[in-house]
């Protein structure tokens, strides 16, 4: 999600609590690999989603048996990350629909894991020119 | 083998039941390991120790074994003998997967120091014991084998940290312990290879020169390069598609299982020989592949604990309780300080998270795989090391709790 300097009309060091707005959508989408995350970028740049947020992480059942290995440990050594990527962006209805043209039709392993969700306030995120605050 | 041959004299109806039943049985157990109800319990500290040890699969397997209901006998095993020679494969492609040129290199010289300290104590220990029992024992082919299986319980240990209140994350001392318990294996492996090797000669063995055992072996491998250069091509075609991927997998494990029992070879090397190679082909990466495979690990781990409790028939039980004690006694007593020797001034690091002083460092289950596969192969004495290995595994899960609590509450020196 990108960040600007707060507009003057919202005062000096006050935080800023952005009204309602109906028409913004947390959007969560998970990509498997590296392979997978990159048209994934390619779609949410198309789309108008130029920021997001993107996380490294790594699926529940990689975790289990890396906590618990029984035959094998050496991939201890190896770096945690299983190429696996969590985007988080707030944008509009409008795009994510687009976003979801897009999706369905990438290569069907490809596409991510997602969900949407309505939001209610949106803190810490000034409407900037280009963005999907906008 | 040729032990567990003597009673097989034409299956009748009931037998063929029988082996349905039992291997139904195994089946069933070995999926249950997988549901992640198994899962949850196995975060419990106490439950990971406890079934991390494979206790309760290993009592189900003396229930239904020889020395319980007799569902599975001599005769009953040999018909199943294929599906136990499919999970040991199994496992050695598991453990050959992880050897990685990136991983090798980026092994730490501490873990180098401390296998290399470990092996030659085993070797100094396994060396002791046949040289006792060889002027103890007069013919027996089986000797070489029975310490090789033996010696398993004193090299390395278990990757599992989770007993010893490690939790989730980056900690020195659950990477030194993971690391080096999987190198451990991979010696234990090259271990029962060079136990091969070495045997026939060791014992005067007219059967099987020393020069028809070393051309198997080396057909063998080069079985399981090929197998492995040619599953990598497929793996890549199929890339992305995992039930595709999960059939060239069996498909490899199944012809690989064949060679090892055609060339009476380890599956476990063979295994791991295919594994290594398949890891270290150029091209793109085979994280669906090894995803399939570690995914099956616990299973595995439950074939392997029963058929440790099948297999537990006919051992010298006065042999087992000396070899189980001398087992654990190194486990409590020397192989901490070997350890502390290999990591020098970096013990004191490791030992913030595990206490490295009088703490029973436990078995591998590497090492009842490695067991089984003895008795599979060779038969004779080596199921009395399975037992020594059974008995000190369960010793070493008794004595763990213990130990770190008076590991913990004694004040450094």
């Amino acid at each position: 999600m990108d960040k600007a300097d707060p507009p003057a009309e919202y005062g000096d060091g006050a935080y800023p609590v952005g009204p309602a707005r109906s028409a913004h959508r947390l959007l969560i989408l998970i990509a498997r690999n590296d392979e997978a995350f990159d048209p994934l970028v390619t779609g949410l740049l198309d789309v108008g989603i130029t920021g997001a947020t993107v996380l490294d992480s790594r699926g529940l059942n990689a975790l289990l048996r890396d906590e618990m290995p029984i035959f094998a440990g050496l991939a201890s050594l190896l770096p945690r990350s299983t190429g696996a990527k969590v985007v988080v962006s707030i944008t509009t209805a409008d795009r994510i629909e687009a976003l979801g043209r897009f999706l369905a039709q990438m290569r069907e392993d490809l596409r991510p894991i997602g969900a949407t969700l309505p939001v209610e306030h949106v803190f810490g995120l000034w409407p900037v020119a280009g963005t999907e605050a906008r | 083998m040729s032990a567990l041959l003597v009673a097989a004299s034409g299956p009748s109806f009931t037998d063929h039941w029988r082996v349905i039943i039992a291997v139904a049985i195994v089946v069933g157990v070995a999926t249950l390991s997988l549901t992640h109800t198994s899962s949850r319990i196995r975060r419990h500290r106490a439950l990971a120790l406890f079934l991390g040890s494979g206790w309760i699969a290993i009592a189900l397997g003396v229930a239904i074994g020889p020395s319980g209901l007799r569902l599975i006998d001599a005769r009953t095993l040999m018909d199943a003998r294929p599906l136990a020679m499919l999970a040991l494969t199994w496992i050695g492609l598991i453990v050959g997967l992880q050897l990685r040129r990136a991983v090798i290199a980026a092994i730490p010289s501490a873990v180098w120091r401390t296998i290399a300290f470990d092996v030659l104590a085993t070797m100094a220990i396994a060396t002791v014991g046949w040289l006792a029992l060889r002027a103890w024992i007069d013919d027996a082919r089986w000797l070489p084998f029975a310490v090789t299986a033996a010696a398993g319980g004193f090299l390395g240990w278990s990757p599992e940290t989770r007993s010893f209140g490690l939790r989730s994350g980056n900690g020195s001392a659950r990477t030194f312990v993971q690391a080096t318990a999987g190198l451990a294996g991979v010696a234990l492996i090259l271990a029962v290879a060079f136990a091969d090797l070495l045997a026939p000669t060791i014992e005067g063995d007219g059967l099987r020169s020393q020069g028809f055992v070393a051309a198997g072996t080396a057909l063998g491998l080069l079985a399981a390069l090929g197998t492995a250069l040619g599953a990598r091509v497929l793996l890549v075609r199929v890339q992305r598609h995992q039930p595709e991927t999960l059939v060239v997998l069996l498909g490899v494990i199944a012809l690989l299982s064949g060679v090892a029992d055609r060339l009476d070879l380890s599956p476990l090397l063979i295994g791991a020989a295919c594994g290594a190679t398949i890891a270290n082909c150029h091209g793109p990466s085979m994280r669906d592949l090894e995803t399939t495979i570690a995914r099956a690990e616990p299973a595995l781990a439950t074939v392997v604990f029963v058929m440790t409790g099948v297999l537990l028939h006919g051992t010298h039980v006065g042999i087992a309780l000396v070899v189980a004690a001398a087992i654990v006694a190194h486990r409590l007593l020397v192989k901490p300080a070997l350890v502390r020797a290999a990591l020098g001034p970096a013990a004191a690091e490791i030992d913030r998270e595990i206490p490295l002083r009088g703490v029973t460092l436990r078995e591998a289950p590497l090492a009842l795989a490695v067991a089984c596969s003895i008795v599979l192969e060779h038969g004779g004495g080596s199921t009395t090391s399975l037992a020594a290995l059974a008995i000190a595994a369960a010793a070493g899960v008794i004595l763990l709790p213990a130990t770190v609590r008076a590991a913990h509450t004694e004040p450094a020196p």
